[in-house]
């Protein structure tokens, strides 16, 4: 959300956001959440499931791109890293009309992986020579630039958190806590 | 059951909707006609 604002913020970027939320219990979890974020964003409530039953996305969160002639031009489910700046590039150009391809955000979709995954390589030897915090700084550089890679992310989980993974169950409700933290 | 062909696609034409804002007032998707628009759906949970 706070990604978001910046966006409606920068007088760069030529588009209207708005965001929809998908809280069945209405408007007071969204407007805390909102006001915790200094959020001024135009927010919609969609209660009943509505737009997730037309567009057919089963989570959040999703982006959608819509022309000025309504037209659907991009769609990304998941996270959208508006802050990388090569996709901040995208939808800055795309706001001043150059269409928004599929092809350059593939290419940078590989470009980022690659650079987490360069990242993962040389915190794997730190790790492997006994140095387990700087293997952990270094991957959480990478899942910065590549937010998506779990594979990485869940590395520093599971040796930081060993208790969450190896003792009983995996705890998965303290995961998805951690992807809310942005960890 | 729902087809998954008419779900909304890059190229298709945004379905209109009425919801309210957390404002209370009702918005219309056609109320943003004319402007570029990212739609960025969330929840609190």
């Amino acid at each position: 959300m706070p990604v978001w604002q910046e966006v409606s913020e920068d007088s760069s970027i030529d588009i209207e956001v708005i965001t929809v939320a998908m809280d069945v219990q209405g408007f007071e979890k969204p407007k805390l959440y909102l006001e915790k974020a200094q959020s001024n964003l135009a927010t919609i409530i969609d209660k009943s499931n509505q737009l997730g039953k037309l567009y057919g996305f089963k989570a959040v969160p999703n982006i959608y791109l819509i022309g000025s002639n309504r037209t659907v031009d991009y769609i990304e489910l998941g996270t959208f890293n508006i802050r990388e700046p090569a996709r901040r590039s995208l939808v800055k150009n795309w706001s001043y009309g150059k269409e928004f391809q599929n092809s350059q955000v593939e290419e940078f979709e590989q470009d980022i992986h690659e650079k987490a995954n360069a990242l993962f390589v040389s915190g794997k030897q730190l790790f492997d020579s006994g140095n387990t915090d700087g293997a952990i700084k270094i991957w959480r550089k990478a899942i910065e630039i590549d937010p998506k890679n779990y594979i990485i992310r869940k590395q520093i989980w599971a040796i930081e958190n060993p208790n969450r993974f190896y003792k009983d169950k995996v705890d998965y409700i303290w995961q998805n806590t951690q992807l809310e933290k942005g960890r | 059951m729902t087809n998954k062909s008419s779900y909304v696609k890059v190229g298709d034409s945004a379905p209109n909707f009425c919801l309210p804002s957390v404002n209370g007032e009702d918005v219309q998707f056609s109320d943003y006609s004319g402007n570029k628009i990212a739609m960025f759906f969330w929840a609190s949970w």
